[in-house]
């Protein structure tokens, strides 16, 4: 009955710790179509990256589990419960990765060339070695690295900071891979270079058709990126909209926040920025109401008992806030630029 | 324009580090400029341009190789004993990670009162104990923390453990080092009001240093833009920001992810091809010349100098000569 490339339905994902469970993600719904881009937004541990793994379960050896209930059905197949064997189709030929640091992802004592290759010839074993090593130049020529034939022989050490994020590319879209997540891609490089990168993704997006997940705390990269937004915050989704929706008409406290905590080219130099007070809540609690009422500068008792539904506010635009209940006070989102 | 005194005057600032193979690394190759009292003076470049290494050779962390560092009117390297110790007192560091920088084993009460062991021996210990208290209080912390540990608290916490202990001994002037680039965006904006508010209440004098250029330009009152160890640009931020006249700097602004899905930032930026060269054989003539869109052969062999192209914004380039 699934039309959409991807539909997750109340994921939820936990560790166990010595000291208990810690409930890193709590209940996100959301669905991809073919071609276009999802970004996942949020502050360090509220769980974006978490979600995204959990896509093809890649845990390791790590404590987490997919709490029962949940449910990733990838173009109408069952994520959860998929034996070792399906989940290795799914890694790299379903989707592919883009991780973070491209210095710890990749194995410092293979050449490039081989690492591009590995995914190749597992997923298809009737290419042989040669035919691969040509398939990774070709690959690294695609990611824009010149002189490819000699980088495939070279190790990671050899390539800069951008070079080893654009083999990080080459390795995700080597299988051909429907979905492809980009997990903070741009946050270990520089200002020019994440814009070379970036310029590179856009191209990909716009040649192949693929469908990107992006998960990023820059809300600057966002909107130049992707299609739709959705803010998370403590393991729930708050807010989500077309980029559009988000920028023009955010409807919750903490979507305000995150727009007007960054300066922008508008805002009064030295004004205060808005900022949130407090920090996160402990994963490791029971979250009552809303996770976001102890820093919420909005915050009335209700946000404190039970957690908000979502409201659609248009067919793709929804969030999940108290205030937007027909009882509760109409209060405006602050001017952006901070205030004197 | 108002009196400004100067507070640093900086001239030809050079830095080498050995590598090995008998190479050097160029960390700073060059650099001259002026920190005058009361403002925020902002450093900004990618990473490996050396400007971390400015401000640690500014406060003595390094010795400087070449050049001359004036401290209110007085060269470092003349300072005698005590001149060294006034020079520590008034000048402190915040560094980026507020993890590493503090010591586990240590209650955040020693942390914070270290310094003061040193430049304020007569202190008794009551005295100690309240001045600890009152600067907790100056960045939000109430006094209860002095008893806890830099592993109990967050991230945004530490940073003020960070700040409190620079401004523990009354300094003048604070080189914050990446500040806030281990900090989550809600985070990062407590901090940056918090030093900004410091400033006004305390008047002290900042040496900025970030890559973040959006915090940069909202918190700095001059800027200097450092590229491979030189400085290309320096100005007050209206300008830098306003009119941009460096290559590089054009560039680099260009591409400020801006938060706006109407204004494609990406697809107007200025393109820049390749990746910062090495500073162990950086190019000779202007270090940019190998991803500047407009070299000539004139930049691969002459290195431009720094000249004024309005009053208060300098640049290197040979572009300006017309």
């Amino acid at each position: 009955m699934s039309e959409h490339l991807l539909e997750v339905k109340d994921l939820a994902v936990s560790f166990s710790s010595y000291a208990g469970k810690i409930r890193a993600v709590r209940g996100v719904s959301f669905h991809l179509d073919a071609g276009e881009t999802l970004a996942i937004v949020g502050e360090s541990g509220c769980g974006k990256t978490v979600t995204v793994k959990a896509l093809m379960k890649l845990y390791g050896n790590s404590a987490a589990f997919i709490e029962e209930g949940s449910s990733i059905l990838f173009k109408g197949q069952e994520v959860v419960t998929m034996n070792n064997k399906e989940l290795s189709k799914l890694r790299g030929e379903g989707i592919g990765m883009i991780f973070q640091d491209p210095m710890t992802s990749l194995n410092p004592t293979l050449t490039v060339g081989y690492q591009i290759a590995e995914g190749i010839r597992f997923h298809d074993k009737s290419v042989t070695k040669a035919e691969a090593e040509k398939r990774a130049a070709e690959l690294l020529a695609l990611v824009g690295i010149p002189s490819p034939e000699e980088r495939i022989k070279q190790y990671p050490h050899q390539l800069s900071g951008g070079m080893r994020q654009r083999v990080m590319i080459a390795i995700a879209i080597a299988c051909n891979a429907d979905i492809i997540i980009c997990d903070e891609p741009t946050t270990a490089l520089d200002v020019t270079i994440q814009a070379q990168v970036l310029e590179l993704l856009n191209e990909l997006k716009e040649k192949t058709n693929k469908a990107f997940i992006l998960v990023t705390h820059d809300l600057g990269i966002v909107f130049d990126f992707a299609d739709r937004i959705q803010v998370m915050y403590a393991g729930v989704i708050l807010e989500r909209g077309t980029k559009y929706e988000l920028f023009d008409d955010p409807h919750h406290p903490y979507t305000w926040a995150l727009l007007n905590s960054v300066p922008s080219k508008q805002s009064q130099r030295k004004g205060s920025l808005y900022s949130i007070q407090g920090t996160p809540p402990d994963l490791m609690m029971d979250i009552k109401g809303c996770p976001f009422a102890d820093r919420c500068d909005y915050c009335m008792p209700i946000c404190k008992e039970r957690m908000p539904q979502e409201i659609a506010i248009t067919e793709s635009h929804g969030v999940s806030c108290w205030l937007e209940h027909s009882m509760a006070p109409k209060v405006k989102a602050p001017a952006a630029g901070g205030e004197e | 324009m108002e009196d400004k005194k100067v507070l640093f005057e900086v001239k030809d600032l050079k830095m080498y580090f050995p590598a090995r193979g008998g190479k050097t690394v160029k960390a700073v190759d060059g650099v001259s400029f002026n920190i005058y009292e009361g403002e925020t003076f902002g450093v900004v470049g990618e990473s490996g341009c050396g400007k971390t290494t400015v401000g640690r050779t500014l406060l003595g962390v390094y010795r400087a190789t070449a050049g001359d560092i004036i401290y209110k009117g007085k060269n470092v390297r003349d300072f005698n004993g005590d001149d060294k110790m006034s020079f520590s007192k008034n000048c402190q560091m915040i560094f980026q990670d507020p993890a590493a920088c503090l010591d586990p084993r240590m209650s955040i009460g020693t942390i914070v009162s270290e310094g003061l062991n040193v430049h304020y021996k007569s202190m008794t210990r009551e005295q100690k104990e309240e001045r600890v208290n009152q600067v907790l209080s100056y960045v939000g912390l109430t006094s209860d923390y002095a008893s806890r540990f830099a592993h109990e608290l967050s991230g945004g916490q530490r940073q003020r453990i960070g700040i409190a202990r620079a401004l523990a001994i009354e300094p003048s002037f604070i080189v914050c080092d990446e500040p806030i680039a281990a900090l989550d965006v809600s985070i990062q904006a407590q901090v940056v009001n918090l030093l900004t508010r410091l400033q006004k209440e305390l008047g002290l004098t900042y040496m900025f240093i970030s890559h973040d250029l959006s915090m940069v330009r909202h918190i700095s009152d001059r800027i200097a833009v450092m590229y491979l160890g030189s400085l290309v640009e320096l100005g007050d931020n209206k300008s830098i920001y306003g009119h941009p006249v460096h290559p590089y700097t054009q560039a680099l602004f260009s591409a400020i992810p801006e938060p706006d899905p109407y204004h494609s930032w990406l697809k107007n930026r200025v393109h820049l091809q390749g990746e910062i060269p090495s500073p162990i054989n950086a190019p000779a003539g202007c270090k940019f010349c190998t991803r500047c869109p407009k070299a000539t052969d004139r930049c691969k062999v002459e290195a431009p100098a720094l000249r004024e192209v309005e009053p208060g914004h300098y640049a290197a380039c040979h572009m300006l000569d017309i």
